[in-house]
């Protein structure tokens, strides 16, 4: 076991009474001299005071770790821009930054911590901040995948962002010719897509999508700003499972999704 | 002395120097909006993560956090602009939670500082924004614009705004009553202006079919339209009477939308009205709702000294299943005009074709059977008669 991890795991064993919430940050970081830790310490605490933070930075490794109690993982995120801006101010960032949340913190387990410090390790890029879903790393390679076909970045940004939380792989097309082609290449179990899109417009692309996959026959969820019960009518005709209008809820088209990929 | 040549060389010197002041101008305005272009990347890029940290938790109990560190107004107008890309794409707790965020961060109360500008685009803005971020506190201020505010594009910038922050029916009731004020041709828009209220209209737009104020009464009739409200026939049979021959017309396209709005006597005073525009409306309503007992007057209707009354008669007749076809065949046959008898002999024509391509279902089919069938014995008969008359 590392030295960070066993930090990590001491922290943890030494409160397993309480069974508290609790967040982790791990940062790939510049070397770092004890005084070097103890400056970051004081820095960051004075810049976020209200959080219980315990900090450890692996020499071999030239990982530093966060312990957050109490945090949610919202909570932790918001610690972890707070991170990366002292860092990158103090030229110290590295690498990019992991972070996980356990709803009681005795479920971070030596196994789960172990993984953790590999990933951070491997996370390609600096200043990127990625979550660690300690759920998915339990279930393995199974993810639900969706094909999100649309036009508009800001609803494409935000259902990326909106449905990998939710433990979805996400892929983006920008036009109905890239949708087809993502969907040859991954063939996904749903597909989101607009009608008014680029190139080949919504209906071409299911049915081309149709055509091409009869067998398989992947959902399709229509999102689009067509409120004309003549696309409805023509959508579900081509096959599509559902149909919502913008502006949506978020959490509506979360539920719908659900429904269709269980 | 001046003499004309040395006036026009001054006269060139000068239009020179405004030419260049111009071009200097223009690309002052150039460099700034490249300038603002670029400080607008650099923020986004700046606060990248801290959208990612917005879209990833928008659904948590907790608030939103505020941007970390201290923000310039700058800053701040570029991050509302972001929030309003999300506000517009989402409904439910997420644009809720967004808001609430807007109001944290200040830019509410900068908005509303802004409506106390000299400028009026600078007032305009503001109630934008505030519009976008629902605010209750700007309903007065808003209002207050409105008011005084002469009839251009921005009082429906302004209109919309209260819309969308009203906090009763009575801040919608007030600023349609200003809207209505201008007199103007405006009542489909102002109806969907009320449709970005999250209140319910329906109630406000029932109680301006009440007013006296005709513009009132036609965009209580219009927003009726796509809003049904229960129990509204007495008030709509007293409008039926209205002096204004638009709100009459209105009234009987909103009764006509109902069949039970319909009654025996409703139908035989809205075919025998004198405005041919309530016959026609009545005649077409007929065949859209298939109310098959009122082909006798439909029968009658296709001698209407107006055409559109007669048109809409005829296809309604056709709309009628078998039974206004046989009206139809009956017509070509018995009706001495020969204007009518062509009219009935199209509308048959067409719907003999429409029936040939539209075989998919069963009943489809044996209807189709039923009317060629009519067909065919009417003109076996009429060729007949041609024959014994050429005999």
């Amino acid at each position: 076991m590392s030295n960070l991890v066993a930090t990590l795991y001491q922290l943890i064993e030494a409160s397993e009474s309480s069974h508290f919430r609790c967040g982790i940050i791990l940062v790939s970081c510049k070397d770092l001299s004890v005084e070097g830790l103890e400056t970051v310490k004081r820095d960051l605490a004075h810049n976020s005071s209200k959080e219980e933070a315990h900090y450890a930075f692996d020499q071999n490794t030239q990982v530093l770790s966060i312990f957050l109690k109490h945090q949610k993982l919202s909570d932790t995120h918001f610690h972890a821009l707070l991170v990366k801006d002292y860092l990158q101010n103090a030229n110290l960032l590295a690498g990019s930054l992991l972070i996980a949340s356990f709803e009681e913190c005795t479920r971070a387990t030596g196994q789960l911590l172990r993984s953790m410090h590999h990933a951070v390790m491997e996370l390609a890029g600096v200043g990127e901040i990625k979550l660690f879903d300690p759920q998915a790393e339990d279930a393995g390679d199974s993810a639900a995948s969706i094909l999100l076909v649309n036009h508009d970045e800001a609803v494409n940004e935000f259902l990326s962002i909106y449905l990998e939380r939710k433990g979805y792989q996400v892929i983006v097309a920008n036009d109905g010719v890239d949708g087809v082609q993502k969907y040859q290449e991954m063939t996904p179990d749903l597909v989101i897509t607009d009608l008014n899109l680029p190139i080949m417009n919504g209906y071409q692309m299911i049915e081309r999508i149709k055509h091409s996959d009869a067998e398989r026959g992947s959902k399709i969820v229509i999102l689009t700003d067509k409120r004309l019960e003549e696309d409805v009518k023509k959508s579900f005709a081509l096959g599509a499972s559902d149909y919502i209008t913008k502006p949506f809820s978020p959490v509506e088209l979360a539920a719908r999704v659900k429904r269709l990929i269980s | 002395m001046e003499t004309p040549l040395s006036f026009a060389v001054y006269f060139l010197y000068f239009i020179c120097g405004v030419t260049v002041l111009g071009l200097i101008l223009l690309l002052a305005l150039k460099l700034r909006h490249i300038a603002a272009d670029k400080q607008e990347k650099t923020c986004l890029e700046k606060y990248k993560d801290y959208f990612i940290y917005l879209q990833a938790y928008g659904e948590e109990e907790e608030r939103l956090k505020l941007p970390p560190g201290n923000l310039t107004r700058r800053e701040k107008q570029i991050i509302q602009k972001k929030l309003f890309e999300l506000l517009e794409r989402f409904t439910g707790i997420h644009r809720q939670k967004l808001i609430v965020l807007c109001v944290d961060m200040g830019l509410e109360e900068l908005d509303l500082n802004r409506m106390n500008s000299w400028w009026k685009w600078t007032k305009i803005d503001a109630a934008f924004n505030l519009g976008m971020m629902r605010s209750g506190k700007a309903v007065e201020g808003l209002l207050h614009l409105l008011k005084k505010s002469d009839f251009d594009s921005t009082i429906f910038i302004i209109a919309r705004a209260i819309a969308k922050c009203a906090r009763s029916e009575k801040d919608l009731r007030q600023m349609v009553e200003l809207l209505a004020a201008h007199r103007k041709n405006c009542h489909q828009l102002i109806v969907d202006i009320l449709g970005d209220s999250h209140l319910d209209t329906g109630p406000l737009l029932v109680s301006f079919l009440k007013e006296e104020d005709a513009d009132l009464i036609k965009i209580g009739l219009i927003g009726l339209s796509s809003h049904a409200q229960p129990n509204m026939d007495p008030i709509l049979h007293e409008l039926v009477d209205s002096a204004d021959k638009e709100v009459r017309i209105k009234v009987v396209k909103l009764l006509c939308r109902d069949v039970r709005y319909l009654t025996d006597k409703n139908v035989n005073l809205f075919m025998t009205h004198p405005d041919w525009e309530l016959r026609s409306i009545m005649a077409k309503a007929i065949g859209a709702l298939g109310l098959s007992q009122y082909i006798p007057l439909l029968k009658r209707a296709v001698k209407d000294p107006h055409w559109w009354v007669a048109h809409n008669s005829t296809n309604s007749l056709a709309q009628l299943q078998v039974e206004g076809f046989m009206a139809l065949c009956a017509i070509m046959e018995e009706e001495k005009d020969s204007r009518v008898r062509e009219m009935a002999h199209q509308v048959v024509q067409k719907e003999l074709e429409r029936g040939k391509h539209n075989l998919v279902d069963l009943d489809q089919q044996i209807s189709y059977n039923q009317k060629l069938y009519f067909y065919q014995k009417w003109n076996r008969k009429s060729m007949k008669t041609v024959h014994a008359l050429e005999k």
